[in-house]
């Protein structure tokens, strides 16, 4: 028994201690961004921005590196890209930190797209909450071009903006756990996130109708990244700006948002504007008949508004039938705006982008009959009604505006 | 609570224990192919599960409150006599072995492959073996006592995951209700339903449970709760991931948890929940282990069964490890003869011993 027990010691000193797959934190190389463009005969062109913890940290003996590296390689897949990496990166490449995939708008568009993400489902060490954004440019050049200085650390930038964005709602929350069951599911349009460090024609419009590229600004980083590029089964077929994208999440059944902020035409004074906070705190209504080929669609979005600010300086707080009537205004500008996205949904992408598709599954009893109806084919034909029920809950810190006439006395 | 130990286990080791070791099916690449079956209706499959074990399990409960000390095989020799007894009862051990290997290397190489990249498969074999070894040789009350120990711990881990995980919940995914049909979903669980077998082959310890109340209580608190904690995790997959997804990946709890982090501090959470995992690993071999050996002494009317652990251990490690690769070890453990037929054999055995009992006239003298 006792040679026994001393076999059992000799071999947990082997077996426990596991030396196996001990890593050094500093051999390591933390890729925390990729970047996929394609590349020369059927490949890619895989661009790594690969975070150095060092910088940022306490440890300032060394400051002088940079925060990252970005390197590009041609490769024939995703998979082998990460030994070739090491032609030039020291250290073992791992994806344990991974934050954004970005693929390039050429590459989206193109019919590999959808192979590409084969690759990246597989791989064990990708997390699926890693963001999707596709650059208007080659990815490479878009992993380049931005330039965030306040946040030297790559990972913090991304983490800080993907934040930001689940409050804004000006570009979609695009997520690859999101983005695979929309895309095997076959019944909706996945919106993913637009971005270009590139400035194209800008031009002035209300804060949210813009592409990214299009915001007319001076100084900071040159980077942009609002509105959505469109995937219809894995491959980008257009996009969306600002403004659509609030309102296709706006549209679907479970988002949520805390605030978001826009401004308003005026009823009653032409040129000027309100602008609001609002947020969703309710999931929006939605009511489905597929008894018929041309499915009809109800839809009523719940809105909490605050006002902000009022231009014209009409009382629309204290009045009520002015209260009223500003709430059917803005509800009835929402609600065409609305119409135009759905509208265009129909008949440029024909496809759904609101998660309705969720909805329709609930109006079957089996998966056979709910393949069979084919929501993708019949969405296009669908009558859409949406309507917005809006309640002013609360109106700042002033109730009345000033009244201007008697301070200029 | 400091008594002097008997061998014998209550309601609440019991208890614990048919969970722990149930429950474990839910977390390893099973669901894969039960979410080809059953789509995004599989969440029904352990309900029906629980449903249909009713039926044999309260034939067995009746045998076992009959014959009072006797386990299972025992049962089995007493009512089919020699030559049939031993049929049934290695069958029922061949079942229990083959699970045994197929189990402990589909674990063996869902670990190494995502968790531990680099380590041989035989070291972790080696590892996880030898610590159920262990505490199998402890005997049965052991086994019972770590699993009361540990529960707890594990539940809150499970709890936590779930908090964790449920931001992205949507259920919508739940619909169409009826996913592939009712009588496709019930014809596959059925097919399914060694899945929880334990519950019935627990009845082989019946002499290590303190009676028959406590075997009552512990089986059928055991069946409820760990046939709707079976249900859970399949539904928590389902509205996190969609079927489609499930159909395509490989392991469900281990993308579960690599999801889950707590805000931006603790981004790879997996690791906390890899641990409580193992532990139940542990105690899964452990249990089977010490279930395969006991058929087996049973079987072949061995008095002293411990002994037989430290070979079948080793036999599990020589006979798991050349398997290729986890979805061949499935599809090989699906289609095979050994499995293809439980089903019916694990509902069966218990209505035809009690069938066999009646006509004996065996019930009629335990009143008489």
């Amino acid at each position: 028994m006792r040679k026994v027990k001393l076999l059992l010691l000799i071999l947990s000193l082997t077996l426990l201690t596991g030396c196996f797959d001990k890593v050094e934190l500093e051999d390591l190389a933390y890729v925390v961004v990729i970047g996929i463009d394609k590349g020369a005969d059927n490949g890619f062109e895989v661009t790594y921005q690969i975070g150095n913890p060092q910088v940022g940290s306490s440890d300032r003996v060394q400051a002088e590196e940079p925060a990252s590296e970005i390197i590009t390689m041609n490769v024939p897949d995703l998979a082998t890209v990460r030994d070739l990496a090491n032609v030039s990166v020291s250290r073992e490449v791992t994806y344990a930190h991974l934050k954004a995939i970005i693929t390039g708008e050429e590459l989206t568009r193109s019919k590999e797209s959808l192979t590409l993400l084969d690759a990246v489902l597989r791989d064990q060490a990708i997390k699926q909450d890693v963001m999707l954004i596709v650059s208007k440019e080659k990815a490479s050049e878009f992993i380049r071009g931005n330039k965030h200085e306040l946040e030297t650390r790559p990972h913090k930038h991304y983490e800080f903006m993907s934040r930001r964005w689940e409050e804004t709602g000006l570009v979609p929350n695009s997520t690859l756990l999101k983005f695979f069951p929309r895309i095997l599911g076959d019944a909706g349009l996945f919106l993913s996130t637009y971005a270009t460090t590139k400035k194209s024609k800008t031009h002035y419009g209300y804060e949210d109708e813009y592409l990214a590229g299009q915001v007319k600004k001076e100084g900071g980083n040159s980077m942009q990244m609002i509105g959505a590029a469109v995937l219809k089964e894995g491959r980008m077929i257009g996009t969306l700006n600002g403004e659509e994208v609030k309102i296709t999440l706006l549209l679907r059944p479970n988002t949520v948002r805390s605030s978001m902020l826009a401004s308003y035409a005026d009823p009653l004074a032409k040129d000027k504007r309100i602008a609001a906070s609002w947020s969703k705190t309710e999931p929006t209504k939605i009511k489905m008949d597929l008894s018929t080929d041309i499915p009809k669609v109800d839809v009523v979005v719940p809105i909490k508004m605050e006002i902000l600010s009022i231009a014209s300086g009409i009382d629309y707080v204290e009045d009520l039938k002015k209260q009223k009537l500003l709430k059917e205004a803005i509800a009835r500008s929402l609600e065409q705006k609305s119409m135009k996205v759905v509208k265009k949904t129909q008949q440029e992408f024909k496809g759904d982008p609101f998660q309705w598709y969720l909805i329709a599954r609930k109006q079957f009893w089996t998966l056979a009959e709910y393949k069979k109806y084919n929501w993708m084919k019949k969405y296009p034909t669908a009558e859409v009604r949406v309507k917005y029920d809006i309640e002013f809950t609360n109106f700042g810190r002033q109730l009345k505006p000033f009244n201007k006439e008697y301070i200029k006395d | 609570m400091n008594k002097a130990s008997d061998g014998r286990i209550g309601w609440r080791e019991l208890i614990t224990m048919l969970i722990l070791v149930n429950v474990m099916v839910g977390t390893d690449m099973t669901p894969v192919f039960l979410f080809k079956l059953g789509k995004n209706a599989t969440w029904i499959f352990p309900l029906i599960w629980g449903v249909i074990m009713i039926i044999p399990l309260l034939a067995l409960s009746s045998l076992l409150r009959l014959y009072g000390d006797k386990g299972l095989i025992e049962i089995i020799y007493h009512l089919t006599g020699k030559y049939l007894g031993f049929i049934l009862g290695s069958g029922l051990s061949l079942i229990v072995f083959n699970l045994l290997i197929r189990m402990s290397s589909n674990y063996i190489q869902e670990t190494t492959e995502i968790f531990l990249d680099s380590t041989p498969d035989i070291e972790v074999y080696l590892l996880l073996v030898g610590a159920a070894y262990f505490i199998a040789k402890y005997g049965f009350e052991t086994i019972g006592r770590i699993c009361s120990l540990l529960f707890p711990y594990i539940v809150v881990s499970f709890v936590i995951l779930i908090i964790l995980a449920r931001m992205d919940f949507i259920y919508d995914f739940l619909y169409p209700l009826e996913g592939p049909g009712i009588m496709k979903i019930i014809k596959s669980s059925v097919v399914n339903l060694p899945l929880a077998m334990e519950f019935i082959l627990i009845a082989t310890f019946f002499p290590f449970i303190k009676n028959h109340r406590h075997y009552r209580r512990g089986v059928w608190g055991g069946l409820v709760v760990s046939m709707i904690t079976l249900s859970l995790i399949l539904t928590i997959y389902i509205i996190m991931f969609d079927y489609n997804q499930l159909e395509v990946i490989s392991h469900p709890f281990n993308l579960l948890i690599r999801v889950t982090g707590i805000s931006r501090f603790f981004m790879n959470f997996d690791a906390f929940f890899f641990a409580f995992w193992l532990m139940m690993v542990i105690i899964r071999f452990a249990f089977y282990l010490y279930l395969n050996s006991a058929l087996f002494a049973y079987v072949l009317r061995i008095k002293e069964f411990e002994p037989l652990l430290l070979p079948f251990a080793t036999l599990t490690i020589i006979i798991g490890l050349p398997i290729e690769n986890p979805v061949k070890n499935i599809q090989v453990f699906k289609y095979n003869l050994l499995w293809n037929n439980v089903w019916w054999f694990i509902i069966a055995l218990p209505l035809l011993l009690w069938i066999i009992a009646y006509l004996k006239g065996e019930f009629s003298n335990e009143k008489g």
